[in-house]
């Protein structure tokens, strides 16, 4: 018997550190022989502390929320008892959180322990680079991605064979294969995933991919906010080297190749390629003009090939599996599948892996169970900040790269932030801008002083001062700043203004002529009264921290509109339900 | 390589691959604005300025970053470009914080350079600041007696105490330019044989003549009064403006060849259609001469008369039968005009009536005060409702109606309203009424007029109803304003009317600028308060019966006193800054975007170097040049988006940023946030003109533009395109430039007497100076007396003093000149190769180098590292150097064993010569065991096909030099293309001094007794056993404190000529400004040898350079730019036993010019 205890990011985070210590605690309190062993994440971060108990015969038991005081009561019955402890298993809904994906990228994410190179080898680890340095040619490797039509993951989608074969076509002796772990779109962790969970799946992509173009060597450019990550990397790298799967002369071939790990600054910029490579050479974070493109002159003026985590993680699937059988999966153009990190307004957050071309509406209702409390899907924001929001009417677009690109979104590194009635469109807009302005290196001038004129439209529209012209001037802004931007940052920063404006022009207008934010959004444009429902119980009159509520006690109050601070702390509080926002 | 062939907005044009859009453009001068873009550094393509289309592209591309592709069809102005780059200039200029005018030009109607002139005046260019008034005010002594002076109630000197006194000022440099004997004439331009008629001669037609007149047409006044003037002559005392003035003003634009028909009123005399029909286009500028009424009962009476009527009265000597009470109604100058000559003229009782209180009187408070002293009586809160009349009709008394202020009005002043039944009567015997003006039309038939009777035109294009007839001043447009305002029209109109007569049509827009809001009394709180300079003037008692002009003006201290006040408020880079340009261009509108401004704090206490980061458009110029150009780094960018900021490295100030003030970052900056501090006496915005000379420090030889204006230098900026430096200097020459100039400058010459040196006049000077060298010499023998000659002085300086010298029979020398080693092996005194050839060769030796002397040449050898050459630096043990770009750098002792080992080494390695002595050569390094470095240098330098070696000569010994020139020889590395030596001379014509044959240093002083310096400064040697000693230099050196003759000598900027740089490039020296010293260098030694009777027979340095190429053979088909000879190769080298001596030995420099640079710029952070 084992007992594993998913420690991904949002493991840890939810206690899962705790937890485990508690069943080791506890099952050497009662001395068993029962092994706590560790996993990446499943996905189902909503359920976390994930714990799975396989029996002798591999059968698994899956625990959710798995809090330190429940364990008792699962040691006993389970491993002490030998039966099921039910009310701590996972739901039958929840079960098909994973039953309706496909699963390539996260194959192995909270089902191998990530620190144990054997888990993987066991489970065919290695066999795909064995095959590739051992049996087969650059170009057999480049075509088989090419029958695959793997695209790039990390947002642009450009075919991987193609950069591949770039990479390798210029001529020169040193090249290096870059991996872009620089995940920094709000709410999205697929890579994460991946790094923590796991990180030979990558290491396998980058050295095929190394092998594909001719690289010997590899960096692995993370974020430092990403410590977990790093770490089981470096385990992984060492436990590689150590079995000779990198380094010199790998399964004893010429072909040498082996990696490093450059951790971050944390400028959400350099997940951009060209900023990348500058960061990596200690320069500022800033990109440069393409062309030359980085499979010219890239990483210390050679030729470099950039893939991101994700990409990188269907590679050795692929080569195993062959071409073919991923390009089976997904649409004509978009092939296999994709991972999203399902966020926001959502019944069942988490990553969620499906076969690209799904349509958006099996992805957030059919996996995500819908939007949380029942309320009226309005639109998801797809693609991180510098995607795009795509309105409730367009529910059934199919998730692929045409198709959602035609929507004004993109598909991105595969955000999905859900939105539901209460989110004002005008003000998701100027969160998001707010993010890719305060982000922006600062060297473009339409980049950064746009974005910052976008971002002071947006707010004095949301604080209730817009003027006509307003949205005009955003539209116009947000073409040239698109026009005039040197990297995918500036390019993209306007696209949730643009989206927005596009699908929900009234809701600006509202904003702009009637002052009004019909989500109940945003405060200045909101007024708090007090209906009838009041029973006068002087609650909202005490908690109001500018004493804007007036009324005797069990007589219905009444709020000075001209004191009023619009914090809503009256509506949190009031019990009956009487204060109303409008 | 096959050319692409392209076309750029409908041009055919061609270029190869790999070039850009903007290189093309640029090739075939198609016109694409940039401001990020410079050739030196790696492409960057931040400020998208540069966006064009490109067919077929949907998306505009940057033309800097683009590279052509063939039969690319570009268009470089299409409107989307032209609104990208628009939109893109009003998001920069929405964050960008400054004051591109100063408030007191942009206040003045006509735009008068307030800032500039006042400048001018603080460092003594009197005739520069007329010149600079005079280019929009015509009639600056009249406008700076009389004008209101807008620009001083918007000086912002008056939120610390007062504001700058600019009408004086003006009217200062004025007088002083009337009083010259050869007042300011502007240049006037070839004729057009286009006619203006000019109807009206008062400022406004008056100030169009001047301007038109210079545009070459051909004017002519029409003027209905006997004399020209208008209401500066006919409605301002004389008191206030003496007719003298303006009659010397209206004088010199007559003199301009405009003609000037007095007593002439159109449709009067001369019918308006006529005129119409003989010229090309009439500007009319009749003023307003109706004095309009109160339109109170009884007004008609007699005794009532308009102001201006009164005032014209006055100054045509007419008939006016004052009386004993006059009361004056209006509150403005007109009025105060006529109570002030009604008192003048003898009245008992002068009332002022005015129905608001003086606090809103239109008036000019002085005017005010001073109608006051004279005893005028003030009825304050009242109106004239009823002229009461005697029985013949003539005034009586008045009645006034006391008034109230009520509340303010729409225009913020309080609108005054009776009190009811309050009233007062006084007894008068004249009333004048300066109320208001009117225009009378009459004559005009045809024109459209306003309801007031004005003539009406187009507020853009002066154009009145009738094609070709233009309008301004106060008769157009209901616009009664003051004199400046008329001149303002005048210049404004003048620029269309000469574009009508080219056959365009033009529309006068107010240029953008960007001005600062945030000025508070706050701002100031820190700086000294110092009043203006009182200005004497009359008294009452003393004034008050005559026309005396009641001011008497600035003298010259007072004026500059007050100049220096100014706050320097107006951008100083406003004439070179490309983003103003462009935002005129593109008649930017950035108010749609008015937000927040990013605010940045700043140190600025680099003593040249002037930063304002708020101005700054983060191009990255600054830190790119610094960078990519220099290797320094100094700056960087700091912080992201909208707070990006640049700073200096790791945040320091920037004079511990490692920054070597260079000044490139200065140079390149498109704004105003980074510039010079300038020398002169008041740092002021100023267009200035360029002189293309060549610096004057050391042997490098950089080519500079040099910034004048008038006489002052004003900064100088590596040329592009200089044959040496192609854009590099380095802080001497960038900040070194006017040393000649700085305080303390010599003028006069002077002789040691009994209480020390005394001015005397140059006719003793020189007497005594050649006297003294004729007696010595004929004392002691002629090598008793010697003439030292500065290697900074051109060729042609030289030559001249040379030439004295052998009048006299003297020998000369430099104390500068350090023998030279190479010399003694390969033949020659000259540098064998070239400096540009490092950047192609394989390997470089640096022996015996100090950057500071020659930092150009240091970035050179970077340059050429970068381009895969092989560095190696050998110096002595402190004299470390930053060669971060070198292959291998050693410290070694300063003896010359590290060059004996490479010397063995590479006759280890079996190198050989067949030069004369090499037995001895090989035989004085037998014993000298090898080191590994030193093997190691050999090696590589040996074994490369081409390899250079470059050393300082004063920084070496000669016998240092020698052993370098040996292995050179040994090696076989000598006398081919990028293959031999560059010895580095000391200073700007050194390598000119030994052509010339001046080949001694300071060893020839032995036996000297009587020794004339020319330009050094040898503070090292021995001049005790001198009984006489002439020096000529800009400044008291510590040399010249011990002579006996100081004459005056001048620098680089105020001669013509050329230097010889160290690698034998004849450069070309240009004079920028004159110095205020009465003979130039080679005068000097013309005017000596005069006292011989020996005549130089030069008028200026061009005679000389034809007489010392005739001498000098080498010189003679000698062509600027080029190096004399090319590459040297030894014709029969001599090697000798090695001797033992030091590796480096420094000798002192002796321009004293190049040592004040050297000591004033901050020593860089290690």
């Amino acid at each position: 018997m084992k007992v594993v205890v998913g420690q991904g990011s949002c493991g840890v985070a939810t206690g899962a550190k705790k937890t485990a210590a508690e069943f080791e605690k506890q099952i050497k309190e009662k001395g068993l022989n029962i092994v706590v062993d560790k996993t990446g994440c499943i996905g189902t971060c909503y359920l976390e502390p994930i714990v799975d108990v396989y029996d002798d015969n591999g059968n698994l038991t899956r625990y959710v929320k798995v809090q330190p005081e429940i364990v008792a009561d699962i040691v006993e019955k389970h491993l002490v008892g030998g039966q099921v402890a039910k009310e701590h298993e996972i739901s039958d809904v929840d079960k098909t959180f994973i039953g309706k994906q496909k699963r390539i990228v996260l194959r192995n994410c909270g089902l191998i322990n990530p620190e144990n190179i054997e888990e993987y080898i066991t489970i065919g680890g290695y066999e795909a680079t064995k095959k590739v340095v051992t049996s087969m040619t650059q170009d057999d490797v480049i075509n088989e991605i090419k029958v695959s039509g793997l695209r790039g993951r990390g947002g642009a989608g450009f075919p991987t064979w193609f950069k591949w074969n770039a990479a390798k076509s210029n001529p020169g002796k040193e090249k290096y294969m870059v991996c872009n772990a620089d995940e920094g779109d709000p709410g999205a962790f697929m890579d994460r995933s991946v790094l923590e969970g796991d990180p030979h799946s990558l290491i396998e992509g980058m050295t095929i991919g190394g092998f594909a173009m001719g690289a010997t060597e590899g960096v692995i450019y993370v974020r430092a906010e990403y410590p977990l990550a790093i770490h089981r990397l470096e385990i992984a790298m060492a436990q590689a080297r150590e079995k000779g799967f990198l380094g010199k002369n790998l399964f004893g071939t010429d072909f040498s190749f082996d990696l490093r790990i450059k951790a971050g600054a944390g400028a959400f910029v350099c997940g951009e390629e060209t900023a990348l490579i500058a960061s990596l050479e200690g320069e500022r974070g800033m990109p440069r003009l393409k062309p030359p493109f980085p499979a010219q002159k890239g990483f210390w003026q050679k030729p470099t090939n950039i893939n991101n985590v994700e990409t990188f993680a269907n590679v050795p699937w692929i080569i195993a599996n062959g071409g073919e059988a991923f390009g089976s999966l997904g649409t004509d153009k978009s092939k296999g599948t994709k991972v999203f990190a399902l966020a926001g307004k959502i019944k069942k957050g988490g990553l969620v892996e499906v076969p690209m071309g799904l349509p958006l509406k099996d992805v957030i209702f059919g996996i995500g169970d819908g939007i949380k409390k029942d309320k009226a899907f309005k639109a998801v924001q797809m693609g991180g900040p510098s995607g795009g929001c795509i309105p409730a009417s367009l529910i059934d677009t199919p998730v692929d790269y045409e198709n959602i690109t035609k929507t004004g979104a993109i598909v991105g590194s595969g955000g999905m932030i859900v939105m539901d009635e209460t989110t004002c469109m005008v003000d998701m807009a100027r969160y998001f801008l707010d993010f890719t302005r305060k982000e922006s290196c600062g060297k473009c001038n339409y980049c950064r002083v746009g974005t910052k004129r976008m971002l002071e439209i947006l707010e004095r529209i949301t604080s209730g001062e817009g003027k006509d012209g307003d949205i005009e001037l955003l539209e116009e802004l947000a073409q040239k700043i698109k026009d005039g931007s040197m990297c995918g940052l500036g390019q993209t920063a306007p696209n949730p203004v643009l989206t927005t404006i596009k699908y929900f022009r009234n809701e600006y207008e509202d904003h702009i002529y009637k002052k009004k934010c019909t989500a109940h959004s945003c405060k200045p444009l909101l007024t708090f009264t007090i209906s009838d429902a009041c029973k006068g119980c002087t609650l909202c009159s005490k908690r109001c921290p500018v004493g804007a509520i007036k009324g005797e006690v069990k007589q219905k109050h009444v709020i000075d509109q001209n004191v009023c601070i619009k914090c809503g702390k009256c509506e949190e509080t009031c019990k009956f339900g009487a204060i109303i926002r409008d | 390589m096959k050319k692409f062939r392209l076309n750029i907005d409908g041009k055919e044009v061609f270029g190869l691959p790999g070039q850009t859009i903007l290189d093309i453009a640029k090739e075939n001068d198609i016109y694409i604005p940039t401001l990020c873009f410079d050739e030196r550094t790696e492409i960057y393509g931040s400020c998208g300025i540069c966006v064009v289309e490109v067919e077929g592209n949907p998306k505009m591309v940057k033309a800097c970053a683009t590279e052509i592709a063939p039969n690319m069809i570009i268009k470089t102005t299409t409107e989307r470009v032209r609104e990208s780059r628009k939109t893109n200039l009003e998001l920069l200029l929405s964050n960008h914080v400054g004051d591109c005018r100063p408030p007191c030009a942009l206040a003045c109607p006509a735009n008068t350079d307030c800032q500039g002139y006042v400048g001018l005046i603080a460092n003594g260019e009197f005739e520069k600041a007329i010149e600079l008034i005079k280019d929009k005010i015509p009639l600056p002594g009249a406008i700076g007696r009389v004008c209101p002076h807008p620009c001083e109630d918007k000086c912002r000197r008056k939120l610390i105490e007062e504001p700058i006194s600019i009408a004086w000022l003006k009217r200062f440099a004025s007088d002083m330019d009337l009083a010259g004997e050869d007042p300011f004439m502007p240049d006037i331009a070839a004729a057009t044989g286009k006619a203006v008629a000019i109807i009206g001669g008062g400022p406004m037609g008056l100030s169009a003549a001047y301007f038109l007149r210079q545009k070459g047409h051909d004017i002519t006044i029409f003027e209905a009064m006997p004399k020209l003037g208008g209401m500066l002559r006919y409605g301002i005392p004389e008191y206030r403006l003496p007719k003298e003035v303006l009659d010397e003003e209206i004088f010199l634009i007559e003199k301009m060849g405009v003609k000037m028909v007095t007593n002439t009123k159109i449709g009067v005399d001369i019918p308006f259609e006529v005129i119409r029909n003989d010229f090309d286009a009439v500007l009319v500028g009749i003023g307003a001469w109706i004095s309009t009424g109160v339109g109170c009962k009884g007004e008609d009476a007699d005794g009532v008369i308009g102001g201006i009527d009164f005032l014209r009265k006055v100054v045509r000597n007419e008939e006016i039968k004052l009386g004993e009470n006059v009361a004056i109604v209006g509150g403005g100058n007109t009025a105060m005009d006529a109570c002030r000559t009604s008192v003048r003229l003898g009245a008992k009782k002068v009332y002022n009536i005015y129905r608001r209180t003086k606090d809103e009187m239109p008036a000019d408070m002085v005017e005010i005060v001073e109608a006051e002293e004279e005893g005028v009586i003030f009825k304050n809160l009242t109106n004239p409702i009823e002229v009461v009349k005697d029985a013949n009709g003539h005034v009586k008394q008045v009645v006034l109606q006391i008034m109230e202020l009520g509340e303010p009005d729409a225009s913020g002043r309080r609108a005054p309203r009776p009190v009811e039944g309050k009233t007062e009567t006084i007894d008068i015997d004249t009333m004048i009424l300066a109320i208001g003006q009117a225009v009378d039309p009459k004559g005009f038939d045809g024109l459209d007029l306003t309801r007031k009777k004005a003539i009406v035109y187009d507020s853009e294009t002066f154009m009145t109803s009738k094609e070709g007839v233009f309008a301004g001043g106060d008769c157009g447009n209901d616009k009664i304003s003051i004199a400046v305002e008329a001149i303002a029209d005048a210049r404004k109109a003048s620029e269309v009317i000469d574009a009508y007569l080219a056959g365009e049509k033009v529309k006068y827009e107010k240029p953008y600028t960007v001005e600062r809001q945030d000025i508070t009394e706050k701002t100031f709180e820190d700086r000294e308060r110092q009043c203006r300079p009182k200005m004497d003037q009359l008294e009452a008692e003393e004034r008050n019966h005559n026309f005396t002009e009641v001011v008497f003006g600035y003298d010259e201290d007072q004026a500059m006193a007050d100049a220096q006040r100014c706050l320097e408020c107006g951008c100083h880079d406003y004439f070179e800054c490309k983003l103003i340009d462009f935002a005129n261009e593109y008649k930017v509108k950035p108010d749609r975007f008015a937000g927040d401004v990013n605010r940045i704090e700043f140190e600025d206490i680099h003593p040249f170097i002037k930063r304002d980061p708020n101005k700054c458009i983060l191009c990255g110029l600054c830190v790119r040049v610094c960078d990519e150009v220099m290797g320094v780094g100094a700056l960087g960018l700091v912080h992201r988006g909208f707070d990006t900021v640049v700073k200096p490295t790791l945040e320091k100030p920037l004079v511990e940023s490692g920054c070597v003030s260079c000044g490139q970052c200065v140079s390149v900056c498109p704004t105003g946030a980074l510039g010079e501090k300038l020398t002169i006496a008041k740092s002021v915005p100023l267009d200035t003109d360029c002189t293309d000379t060549t610096c004057s420090f050391c042997s490098v030889g950089c080519s500079l533009h040099l910034e004048t204006y008038g006489d002052m230098m004003i900064k100088a900026v590596p040329d592009k395109e200089g044959a040496v430096n192609k854009g590099l200097l380095c802080g001497k020459g960038k900040f070194g430039f006017d040393c000649a100039e700085l305080d303390g400058k010599l003028l006069d010459p002077m002789v040691k007497k009994e209480k020390g040196l005394e001015e005397v006049d140059y006719h003793e000077a020189f007497v005594l100076t050649a006297k003294k060298a004729q007696s010595i010499g004929a004392k002691y023998g002629k090598n008793a007396v010697a003439v030292a000659i500065s290697d900074r002085y051109t060729n042609e300086e030289a030559y001249a003093i040379k030439k004295f010298a052998d009048v006299i029979g003297a020998k000369t020398l430099c104390f500068n000149n350090r023998e030279s080693g190479i010399a003694n092996v390969l033949g020659f005194d000259a540098s064998p190769n070239t400096i540009d050839e490092l950047l192609a060769t394989e390997v470089i030796l640096v022996t015996g180098f100090n950057t500071v002397l020659n930092p150009v040449i240091q970035i050179k050898i970077k340059q050429a590292a970068q381009a895969g050459a092989k560095v190696v630096l050998i110096n002595p043990v402190g004299s470390e150097q930053h060669f971060e770009f070198a292959t291998k750098v050693l410290y070694v002792k300063n003896d010359l064993t590290f060059l004996k080992e490479v010397a063995k080494a590479l006759l280890d390695m079996g190198k050989t010569s067949k030069a004369e002595g090499f037995a001895d050569f090989t035989d004085s390094l037998a014993k000298v065991a090898t080191s590994d470095d030193a093997k190691e240098v050999a090696a590589l330098y040996g074994n490369a096909k081409k390899a250079m070696i470059v050393f300082q000569q004063n920084f070496v010994t000669t016998e240092a030099a020698a052993l370098i020139a040996e292995i050179a020889v040994v090696s076989g590395h000598i006398g081919t293309p990028r293959n031999g030596i560059l010895q580095v001379k000391a200073k700007n014509n050194s390598q000119g001094l030994i052509d010339l044959g001046i080949r001694a240093g300071a060893e020839a002083m032995k036996g000297v007794k009587a020794l004339l310096v020319f330009g050094e400064d040898p503070v090292d040697a021995d001049l005790s056993g001198l009984e006489f000693l002439m020096v000529s230099d800009t400044h008291m050196t510590e040399t010249a404190k011990k002579a006996d003759v100081i004459l005056p000598g001048t620098g680089f900027a105020s001669t013509e000529g050329t230097y010889t740089n160290t690698e034998r490039r004849l450069q070309s020296v240009q004079q920028a400004v004159n110095e205020d010293v009465s003979f130039s260098n080679w005068e000097i030694a013309a005017e000596l040898a005069h006292v011989f009777e020996v005549e130089m027979p030069w008028d200026d340095t061009h005679d000389i350079s034809i007489e010392m190429d005739d001498q000098l053979y080498k010189y003679k088909y000698a062509e600027l730019g080029e190096i004399l000879g090319g590459v040297l190769a030894p014709e029969k080298a001599a090697l000798a036993a090695v001797k033992d001596a030091k590796f480096v030995n420094p000798l002192g420099c002796t321009d004293n010019l190049m040592n004040v640079i050297s000591e004033r710029l901050p020593k860089p952070a290690v």
